[in-house]
């Protein structure tokens, strides 16, 4: 007689139930890996400005600060604060000016009115967007399991998951990593719709998109990508589609978005007539912009138009161009110049990728082009490939200046789902491709884990991990700020390095989080009059920017660089370096010039 | 070739190859702890131990774990 044990439903129940449980684990531990970064780490360099607009949205109703980015994400991350905590700040400073990005004084006053407070609030408003990632790792899972099968959706699990760069940024309030979960949720909705185009399909697919809009403006390029897909979809049907997408769904979802979009911003100053608006970049200004601003429409059958877009988001993009069309200092493998390089994104994508995953991303290129086994029809292999190249040709033309690997996070999650096709390995007879993802992919995971929690710093071992890293990258790629609250534990624990000179990149200062610091020497060449040049005998923290000597700023200059002659007794993460200076190195440095 | 569906399919003996993981990042820990350096924290300090211990034990765990089966499957 079968026992119950026996009973092959009973088996089945344990087979469906067990790789759900494992998808929850891991999701689980990704977000205990996020929340410990995000309660550990300082503000990095542009988050007090978030919170504090966020802040400013809830307390007056409008949404001009930082309106470079859509308001609803910081909104979230700022509600607990604004409900819950006895914040103070002082408004007066804060104006409307186009060419004064106000949030982020606003940021700096948050942060002096706060002080040491301000830090748990940003904890807490880091807190709130931990289920975003939870959910671009979810949506990654889920489109790689019906590309490529179940083991497949485990292999893009895995490599968001334990992502350096997921993990650095999904732990901040920073948009990128948003922008990637929701633009991933974006694609992912409209390819479901295309391969069975429904109403109920569409509707999704349009709001998800809406609420891409609402993540960042970069993914604004998929009204123009869903259309070529759209349309690439509509050519001659082959076998497992059967359904043309048709065009009446197809028109409702950017008038979906279009209405989410305007919602994320209650609707303020929409349908505005685009000749009303005042821009101050080059490209919708005109070549010939005053310093108040202009509007190449004026004038034109065009700028008679009401634009569909909220006023504070079309703002936004003009503000945001005009950041890209003015040429900042940047640093790319020990060169500083005005102005960015086209390859800049592509460099830092081989980096500050695991090695693992580029490896996992080339095999899956091979077998893209050479095995059927693990490839899908060429119209599902497009709407995955599309938004990597646009994303890549969006932000590589920008190269007024080239600072932040980050701009490039939305593109990540779809070169994970295209990686994880190798997961099919583990459901046909394929040992050599299965040995070497294995292999991959648990190179992925232990590299980061590795340098866990200092994930913003992550670089990949060719490189020389994050020591070699500031050769190579700087900036928010590896020093924005974020371990000034362990250098403050270190100074602790080590009362023999008291005073200490610090030089910290960063928007907080040292006083914030409560060390008591003196000034670092300036280097020879650099010092005021009367005061004497470095090296000095002492104790003195350097963030690695200014270490290497790079401008941010234009005042900046590489007044600390003299430095690098001395070996650090400490690395606080991997942004901060300790030195200690004694007299005997400050001759044998006076010696050597 | 179109994937099926959106049913979970049963994964083929994923046990044996989360075996070959965890011995793949017994062996990796070392090289890559070697080329990033000491940790700089108490924490990463922690989390290596803790990554290469759980590691380690995964894989000696399944693999004990296998040796057992393969002796109680001989015996029936």
């Amino acid at each position: 007689m079968p026992t119950r044990r026996d009973d092959p439903m009973d088996s089945n129940k344990a087979h469906a139930f067990l790789p759900r449980l494992a998808v929850a684990g891991i999701l689980a531990l990704h977000a205990s890996l996020l929340a410990y970064i995000a309660a550990t780490t300082a503000p990095v360099f542009d988050e007090p400005a978030h919170l504090v607009s966020g802040l400013s949205h809830w307390e007056f109703g409008n949404l001009d600060l930082y309106r470079v980015n859509p308001p609803p994400l910081r909104m979230i991350a700022s509600l607990p604060v604004y409900l819950f905590a006895d914040y103070e700040m002082d408004w007066k400073d804060v104006r409307d000016d186009p060419y004064v990005r106000s949030e982020f004084k606003a940021g700096r006053v948050f942060l002096r009115k706060n002080g040491e407070r301000s830090f748990r609030y940003l904890m807490l408003s880091r807190m709130m967007l931990i289920p975003v990632s939870c959910l671009g790792a979810w949506v990654c899972f889920l489109w790689s399991r019906q590309l490529y099968g179940v083991s497949a959706g485990f292999v893009s699990l895995l490599l968001w998951c334990f992502s350096p760069n997921i993990l650095a940024w999904g732990a901040t309030i920073i948009p990128d990593l948003s922008a990637a979960a929701f633009g991933v949720m974006a694609v992912y909705t409209f390819w479901r719709w295309l391969r069975e185009p429904t109403w109920k399909r569409a509707v999704y697919a349009g709001l998800t998109l809406g609420v891409a809009q609402l993540a960042k403006t970069t993914w604004i390029i998929l009204f123009a990508l869903f259309p070529i897909i759209w349309f690439m979809w509509r050519s001659p049907r082959q076998h497992g589609h059967s359904l043309a997408p048709p065009a009446k769904q197809f028109a409702a979802m950017p008038l979906l978005a279009i209405c989410v979009l305007n919602t994320g911003y209650a609707f303020e100053h929409s349908f505005r007539r685009l000749d009303d608006f005042v821009f101050i970049s080059t490209t919708l200004a005109g070549d010939n912009v005053a310093t108040e601003g202009g509007n190449r429409f004026s004038g034109t059958l065009l700028g008679q138009l009401p634009v569909p877009f909220p006023s504070n988001y079309v703002r936004g993009i003009d503000v945001q161009k005009h950041d890209f069309e003015t040429p900042s200092w940047s640093y790319l493998r020990g060169e500083q110049k005005r102005g960015g390089w086209w390859y800049y994104y592509l460099y830092g994508l081989l980096v500050k990728t695991p090695l693992g995953t580029l490896a996992l991303l080339v095999l899956a290129f091979i077998l893209l082009a050479s095995a059927t086994t693990y490839r899908q029809p060429w119209r599902d292999e497009l709407v995955l490939l599309l938004p990597v190249v646009a994303v890549l040709v969006l932000v590589s033309s920008q190269t007024a200046f080239s600072r932040n690997y980050r701009y490039v996070l939305p593109l990540l999650p779809f070169l994970f789902i295209h990686a994880s096709r190798l997961g099919r390995a583990f459901e046909i007879d394929g040992l050599p491709v299965r040995l070497a993802s294995g292999v991959f992919l648990a190179a992925s995971v232990i590299s980061s884990l590795l340098v866990f929690p200092h994930s913003l710093s992550y670089f990949n071992c060719a490189v020389g991990g994050p020591i070699g890293g500031k050769y190579h990258l700087l900036d928010a790629n590896i020093d924005w700020g974020q371990d000034l609250l362990k250098l403050k534990r270190w100074i602790d624990g080590n009362p023999e390095a008291n005073p200490i000179g610090v030089a910290y990149f960063g928007i907080a200062t040292p006083a914030l989080a409560g060390i008591d610091a003196t000034a670092v020497p300036y280097g020879p060449g650099f010092e005021y009059e009367g005061d004497d040049p470095g090296p000095q005998p002492g104790w003195y923290a350097v963030s690695v920017n200014h270490l290497m000597g790079y401008r941010h700023y234009d005042i900046d200059r590489p007044k600390y660089v003299y430095l690098q002659r001395f070996e650090p007794v400490a690395t606080i993460g991997y942004s901060i370096y300790v030195y200690r200076i004694t007299e005997a190195d400050v001759a044998e440095y006076q010696a050597l010039r | 070739m179109t994937q099926n569906t959106e049913d979970v399919q049963e994964p083929v003996d994923l046990s044996s190859w989360v075996e070959f993981c965890c011995w793949t990042m017994v062996v990796l820990a070392p090289f890559l702890t070697w080329v990033n350096g000491p940790a700089v924290s108490t924490d990463q300090f922690v989390m290596r131990t803790a990554v290469f211990t759980l590691a380690l034990a995964g894989a000696i765990g399944l693999r004990v774990g296998k040796i057992f089966r393969r002796r109680r499957n001989r015996a029936n």
